[in-house]
């Protein structure tokens, strides 16, 4: 158990595949966090009945009948007013939704439900993608990744990452891509372009003790070069802010298209945080920095107060 | 994957198509290919691991099959072979051990499945479950705990070494069947079963459209997108069936399996409030 408080989560499923793989990481969830968890599925008026939408959610993840608290609601409308609706009578910490499986060819107009519930609900959101290793769904996080850019944000992931890590006992690796500047460029590039800029902006928002923290920066294209870090530092879960996480228009944000690549699963937390608190320690933190060719030996080690 | 694959294959034929016909571009067309003999040959090729795969797929489903058995002997010879006072299932000592043995088999569900299965112990004593925690192989611990309460109930004399050998016998046949189940999740297909097909299939479905374009002109994306279709689903089923214990679509259906062995084992306890059973969701039983 590692939080003082209950967790409630919402499991958004509609039976994809993606949903049944998932289910490995909402039982590690629950033995973490004691996790109240509601599985909600929306149902199509025209083409499904009340009855075979309910036989078939309550034969979907049977085992969680067994856990401490599990509610299964079958809902009429569309899955992101259904989670409004249940929020008004019910706090939920977390909304798990899976990406759905889809054809060969791109939805233009499509508005993706993760982005949706991100930007009209401003919930966290925890999602894989394709590229999602099973491997990484069952044990335990060893291995926490926090990806920093250089635009405003409420940092509220790079506290969530931290809390995550020490809850776990887990290495924080903290990850930044910094855009490549050559003489031909007719513009600066904004945003962090050095390390210590990286590490001031993770510094003044990580106030609590994480056990290790590593700090990965790299220069190039940013989904390459993450997806690159995030296999190099085998990262079991990884935070982004919900600001840069997901678009609901035709084109997808960098992150998008790194969830959808990335070997583990994703937590975009939005503004309000995710509710795990950073445990406050000794002020003096070792953060080691390691440079884009060393991803495993060479690395220079600063120490902050 | 298959979807996808399938559609960049249907735009790779459509520009060939295109190119041959509007562009002029007649160096595509290369009719002499033997596609017909290469085709013949592919398809045994995936015959070949399809049925490997398959074979791997009912072998554990097989043993699930011996799983259901010896969970509902192992209940009945705790209910009918250990000495009570008053009613077998009120008996503390032997309630212990069939809710032992219907969380064993979720626990070995999990255990395959790489899952936690911690959340689903909340029925048996934190003092186990805490023991269990410590443990890497949680199904195989249970069965030594089974074993324990089943040597303590024979050195209290409620078993003779008869019936005890018995009982013994069943946890060792649990034994053998994890076993088998671990043996099927620690071996996967060999790496060329996996990786020849799929290059083969692409490097025919790539060659298919270039050996018809000539006499199908425009139709080619059809036929070539019909046939790629049939090689690939072959590919893929294949590659559903090969880790029948993967948490997907295609696996041994556990999650009914482990549900319909506890309402057997709590219905035998005489328990009323049952779980309900695990149906099919759209065709597929999990």
């Amino acid at each position: 158990m590692l939080n003082h408080k209950s967790y409630e989560v919402v499991f958004l499923t509609d039976f994809s595949d993606a949903c049944f793989r998932a289910t490995r990481a909402v039982a590690q969830l629950v033995d973490e966090l004691d996790l109240g968890l509601t599985l909600l599925y929306a149902r199509n008026k025209e083409t499904e009945s009340r009855q075979a939408a309910e036989d078939k959610l309550r034969s979907f993840f049977p085992e969680a009948d067994r856990y401490r608290a599990c509610r299964r609601i079958v809902a009429d409308t569309d899955v992101v007013s259904a989670v409004a609706e249940l929020r008004e009578h019910r706090r939920f910490d977390l909304a798990i939704a899976p990406v759905p499986d889809r054809f060969a060819l791109p939805r233009v107009f499509h508005k993706s439900i993760r982005g949706r519930l991100l930007k009209e609900l401003g919930m966290n959101v925890w999602t894989i993608g394709r590229g999602v290793k099973v491997a990484k769904l069952g044990p335990a996080a060893k291995s926490v990744a926090c990806v920093i850019d250089g635009g405003a944000g409420h940092d509220k992931h790079i506290e969530a990452a931290v809390a995550y890590a020490q809850r776990r006992n887990a290495t924080l690796h903290v990850l930044h891509v910094m855009p490549e500047v050559d003489e031909g460029a007719l513009f600066m590039p904004s945003g962090l372009l050095s390390e210590a800029a990286v590490a001031e902006r993770f510094e003044r928002v990580a106030v609590g003790e994480a056990p290790r923290v590593e700090l990965h920066v790299s220069t190039g294209g940013r989904v390459g070069e993450l997806w690159r870090l995030i296999n190099a530092c085998d990262v079991d879960v990884m935070f982004v802010d919900e600001r840069r996480a997901m678009s609901g228009g035709s084109f997808s944000s960098y992150v998008s298209k790194l969830v959808d690549m990335a070997s583990c699963p994703t937590v975009c937390v939005g503004k309000d945080g995710l509710g795990l608190e950073m445990e406050v320690g000794k002020k003096t933190r070792a953060l080691k920095v390691v440079a884009k060719e060393a991803s495993v030996a060479a690395s220079t080690e600063f120490s902050f107060a | 994957m298959a979807s996808r694959r399938l559609g960049w294959l249907l735009l790779f034929d459509i520009s060939i198509a295109v190119a041959y016909v509007f562009l002029d571009a007649e160096w595509l067309s290369l009719p002499h290919l033997p596609l017909a003999m290469m085709g013949g040959a592919l398809s045994i090729f995936l015959v070949f691991r399809n049925n490997s795969a398959y074979d791997r797929w009912w072998e554990a489903r097989t043993l699930w099959g011996a799983m259901v058995n010896t969970a509902r002997t192992f209940s009945r010879q705790c209910l009918t072979l250990v000495d009570v006072k008053g009613e077998a299932a009120q008996d503390p000592e032997i309630r212990e051990l069939v809710e032992l043995q219907y969380a064993y088999v979720h626990a070995l569900r999990c255990h395959l499945r790489r899952q936690n299965p911690f959340p689903e112990l909340t029925q048996l004593e934190p003092g186990i479950v805490e023991r269990l925690r410590d443990e890497r192989n949680v199904p195989i611990a249970m069965i030594l705990i089974m074993g324990e309460l089943v040597r303590d109930l024979y050195a209290k004399g409620r078993l003779d070494s008869f019936r005890f050998t018995q009982i013994d016998r069943t946890l060792s046949a649990l034994c053998d069947i994890q076993g088998g189940c671990e043996r099927i999740k620690g071996t996967p297909l060999p790496r060329q079963y996996e990786y020849l097909p799929r290059v083969l299939v692409s490097v025919y479905c790539v060659l298919l459209p270039l050996g018809q374009v000539a006499g199908m002109r425009l139709l080619t994306p059809l036929a070539s997108t019909l046939v790629a279709f049939i090689f690939i689903a072959l590919e893929a089923i294949g590659r559903d069936l090969e880790d029948p214990f993967e948490l997907s679509a295609h696996d041994t259906p556990l999650g009914s399996l482990s549900r319909m062995i506890e309402i057997n084992l709590r219905q035998n306890l005489g328990e009323r409030d049952l779980p309900t059973e695990v149906r099919p969701i759209d065709g597929f039983v999990y």
